[in-house]
């Protein structure tokens, strides 16, 4: 583990490699150039405890218990406004972001409440990252795009091995290795999504969000981001939210089915299983008309 | 001469044979196009022919007069004698502490209007008075830092010295370059800030690597417009003591100055003809360092624009 | 309403696989008419009858697979695609083999029949056409709650099969009439338990499109909570 931690330390299961983070570095300091990290596989999952969004005083989500399962992709669907989206970003305390916002509740990173009083909410966005609907590189070079997360938190590492190995696994390397010293905005749509999620990967996030990360993109590009997603759970969480339902159906091992029964009310999570099931046999009819297209 | 167009027979759109469904004079609404054109042209073209009239107008009368001796001569009674010498020197030095102190300023207090601020009645009340500030006419700054600056901070500034008219023009152009550099950062799209605090950055970090970077080129324009007019401005420096007639060039920024507008103003106002001669003369020195002012300012924007 | 037309053509396949069960249905009910009364000349109607139902049935299965490629069903729209083409299979091998069984009936005009042979049989096409038309309506209605009656159905034709084989391997004073009739006689047997069989698999599958679970669970839940009821 080679960031500085200030607040927040690795708990819960982790696996063998990544302890409190100041005993890794310290090793590498001695060797003289930090070698590479072996690539963790094992990452943690998360959960939500009567989790409640708030705009102001508007409700928009409602007591949400959902379990995320470590190295697995859960899908969130249902239809627009009613809390997916929200309800995704309280998973890395963005959502608090946006003036008079705030969650209720508990989020669980492994063992740890991520809402307990003391957290540092700028730590708890390395360790969760989120991938945007629209593409927004950095108006730098595609270099400095993938470097800057990293060094302001403090990677103390190869920095050229550290840009190398995260637009690999985001499947971006072979495109752009010519040209690392281009902007970001010189590559196309997709790409530039992909150099997005190469930066996320950067910082060696254990979970990685994503909120409709392909429907500003073409087909060929979506195929590309999906691709990229099945490799993506061998080594973090990935929590997508989609409007696109065969994408859920395609790409995620667990569906969550968000709801609202009348306008106004707060979104609540309606059904969670295996996306086979959700698929197959949904339990609720509400989720069956929505996944076959009845809704409305 | 109005011309059919769409009728048709049994016209899908529910007209019966010969009914037309469309506005019938399709050249009509092209003439008065064209007549648009010509008076948006027109329009553009008055600014610009003015302008140039008076540019030729002043450079026939001044241009000659121009020397290196003008340059480097300090005013005297003899019209022939006089230069600029002291009023450019005083100008070059108000331009650079005026930059120094109201650019950092400015970027600071609209950064923290935009990015820190809460969306409450307080920050609206500031941004209120700082639209209403830039309004404020330039003689009531020039009251303000004669009071304050010149009379009250006398013993820090030096009374009626260069930094008293710097901190005056500062005071200014402030509301100006605040004004440009929240617009630069209002372009700026949350989807920026998002990313930055996605990957665990901190407001500051976000702000120092991307937003001030890329509100520059923004900012930058605001800041050349300010300080355009902080060059030109006359009726403040008076007021905070800016001299007519000065027989030295300035040292130090708590000395005694002159500046171009006010030197021009000075040779203006005396009647023989030489010294308006000299005042145009002034003038195209004062167009010149307002130009090269700008064009680094444009230099620098472009610059940043281009690395964005 | 969304996907209207999406809807309008699964009502449209359901509505084309419940025609082809009624004209099985009809086969079946001239099957049976000819073993009552022992008329070869009802059951010749019938010969050749199944070749179009393989061709109705291969319709209807292209149709089902131009609707997966379109409309990407989920849920409940893919478990009665395909549930449709399981029923589909189910009503032509039922038609299939009903044309065998009138085939037999003409091949076996004229022979000696043994008379209660010949009722066992005659009873059972009636019970395997009941059973057969009873599924087509539980698929047709949706109506699961009649499923369950089928098992019991279905356990009267297994009876009759065991007494109708029976009758075959022993056969009675009356010397069991002649040879080729009484192999047909076998066949026919095996048919009609099939054509059962077929019935009570497509009030299965119409389980499985309601209720998402194989009949057999299904099953296992009612007979668990008809202890539970027993117990009280």
């Amino acid at each position: 583990m080679v960031f500085r931690e200030e607040n927040s330390r690795r708990v819960g299961e982790v696996g063998a490699l990544s302890e409190i983070s100041g005993e890794r570095s310290e090793i590498g300091r001695d060797e003289g150039t930090q070698p590479s990290p072996a690539p963790k596989t094992e990452a943690l999952g998360m959960k939500t405890e009567n989790l409640s969004a708030y705009y102001d005083s508007f409700k928009a989500v409602s007591d949400v218990d959902m379990q995320i399962r470590p190295n697995k992709v859960t899908a969130l669907i249902g239809p627009s406004g009613c809390g997916k989206s929200t309800f995704l970003r309280c998973l890395n305390r963005m959502h608090e972001v946006i003036p008079n916002a705030y969650a209720k509740g508990c989020v669980k990173l492994g063992d740890q409440d991520i809402y307990a009083k003391y957290t540092d909410p700028v730590t708890i966005r390395r360790r969760i990252g989120m991938v945007f609907q629209k593409p927004n590189p950095f108006s730098k070079s595609i270099y400095e795009n993938v470097a800057w997360g990293a060094r302001i938190n403090g990677y103390k590492g190869d920095m050229d091995e550290l840009v190398e190995r995260s637009l690999k696994r985001a499947a971006l390397w072979d495109e752009v290795k010519d040209k690392l010293k281009k902007s970001g905005f010189d590559l196309s749509g997709g790409q530039q999504q992909r150099l997005v999620i190469a930066r996320t990967l950067a910082v060696e996030p254990e979970v990685i969000l994503m909120d409709e990360p392909a429907s500003a993109l073409d087909p060929v590009s979506t195929q590309k981001i999906e691709d990229t997603m099945a490799e993506l759970k061998e080594r973090y969480t990935v929590v997508i939210v989609t409007h696109n339902m065969q994408q859920a159906a395609r790409i995620s091992d667990y569906t969550g089915f968000f709801y609202i029964e009348n306008m106004g009310d707060p979104g609540r999570l309606w059904e969670f299983d295996e996306t086979t099931k959700i698929f197959s046999t949904p339990d609720r009819k509400e989720t069956e008309d929505y996944v076959t297209g009845r809704f409305g | 001469m109005a011309t059919k167009s769409g009728t048709q027979k049994n016209t899908r759109n529910g007209g019966s044979e010969g009914e037309a469904v469309f506005k019938s004079s399709v050249s009509a609404r092209h003439a008065l196009d064209r007549v648009f054109a010509v008076l948006v042209f027109v329009a553009a073209m008055i600014g610009l022919v003015v302008l140039a009239v008076l540019l030729v107008d002043i450079g026939r009368d001044g241009l000659p007069r121009l020397s290196w001796d003008f340059l480097a001569s300090f005013p005297s009674v003899s019209p022939q004698n006089s230069g600029i010498y002291p009023a450019l020197l005083g100008s070059l030095w108000l331009l650079g502490l005026t930059a120094l102190l109201s650019v950092p300023l400015g970027v600071g207090a609209a950064t923290y209007l935009e990015e820190y601020a809460p969306d409450n009645w307080l920050t609206r009340l500031i941004e209120v008075n700082i639209s209403n500030l830039a309004g404020v006419p330039s003689i009531i700054y020039g009251l303000l830092g004669l009071g304050i600056f010149v009379n009250l901070l006398g013993a820090i500034t030096g009374g009626q010295s260069i930094v008293s008219g710097a901190l005056t023009l500062s005071l200014l152009i402030l509301p100006v370059i605040i004004i440009a550099t929240r617009e630069a950062l209002r372009t700026i799209p949350g989807a920026v800030r998002e990313g930055g605090y996605a990957l665990g950055a901190t407001r500051w970090e976000v702000i120092r690597s991307h937003l001030l970077p890329m509100a520059l080129p923004g900012a930058l324009t605001g800041t050349i417009l300010a300080l355009s007019r902080a060059i030109g401005e006359t009726a403040p420096l008076i007021v905070v003591g800016a001299a007519t007639y000065i027989t030295f060039a300035p040292d130090s920024p708590l000395s005694a100055y002159s500046a171009l507008p006010i030197q021009i103003y000075s040779w203006v106002s005396q009647p023989q003809p030489a010294f308006q001669v000299a005042a145009a003369a002034g003038i195209v020195v004062l167009m010149v360092v307002l130009l090269l002012t700008n064009s680094v300012a444009i230099w620098l924007r472009n610059k940043y624009q281009r690395r964005g | 309403m969304p996907r209207e037309t999406f809807q309008r053509e699964l009502d449209l396949l359901v509505e084309e696989v419940v025609e082809l069960g009624r004209q099985v249905e009809s086969c079946l009910d001239t099957m049976v008419e000819a073993l009552q009364a022992q008329d070869a000349e009802i059951a010749k109607r019938q010969i050749g009858v199944d070749s179009r139902y393989k061709e109705r049935g291969a319709e209807i299965d292209e149709e089902c697979m131009v609707l997966q490629a379109r409309q990407a069903p989920v849920a409940r729209d893919l478990r009665l695609i395909y549930t449709v083409q399981a029923v589909t299979n189910h009503l032509v091998r039922a038609g299939t083999l009903c044309e065998h069984i009138c085939h037999a009936i003409v091949d076996t005009e004229g022979a000696d029949h043994d008379p209660d042979l010949a009722d066992t049989l005659s009873e059972m096409a009636r019970a395997g056409r009941n059973l057969f038309g009873e599924g087509l309506n539980i698929f047709e209605q949706h109506d699961i709650d009649r499923a369950r009656d089928l098992e019991a159905a279905d356990d009267k034709v297994d009876l009759l099969y065991s007494e109708a084989m029976n009758l075959i391997v022993n056969p009675g004073k009356e010397g069991g009439g002649s040879p080729e009739w009484r192999t047909r006689a076998a066949l026919m047997v095996h048919y009609l338990e099939r054509i059962a069989d077929h019935g009570v698999d497509i009030g299965g599958r119409t389980v499985f499109l309601v209720t998402g679970e194989r009949m057999e669970s299904a099953m296992r839940q009612y007979r668990e909570r008809r202890v539970e009821s027993d117990e009280d």
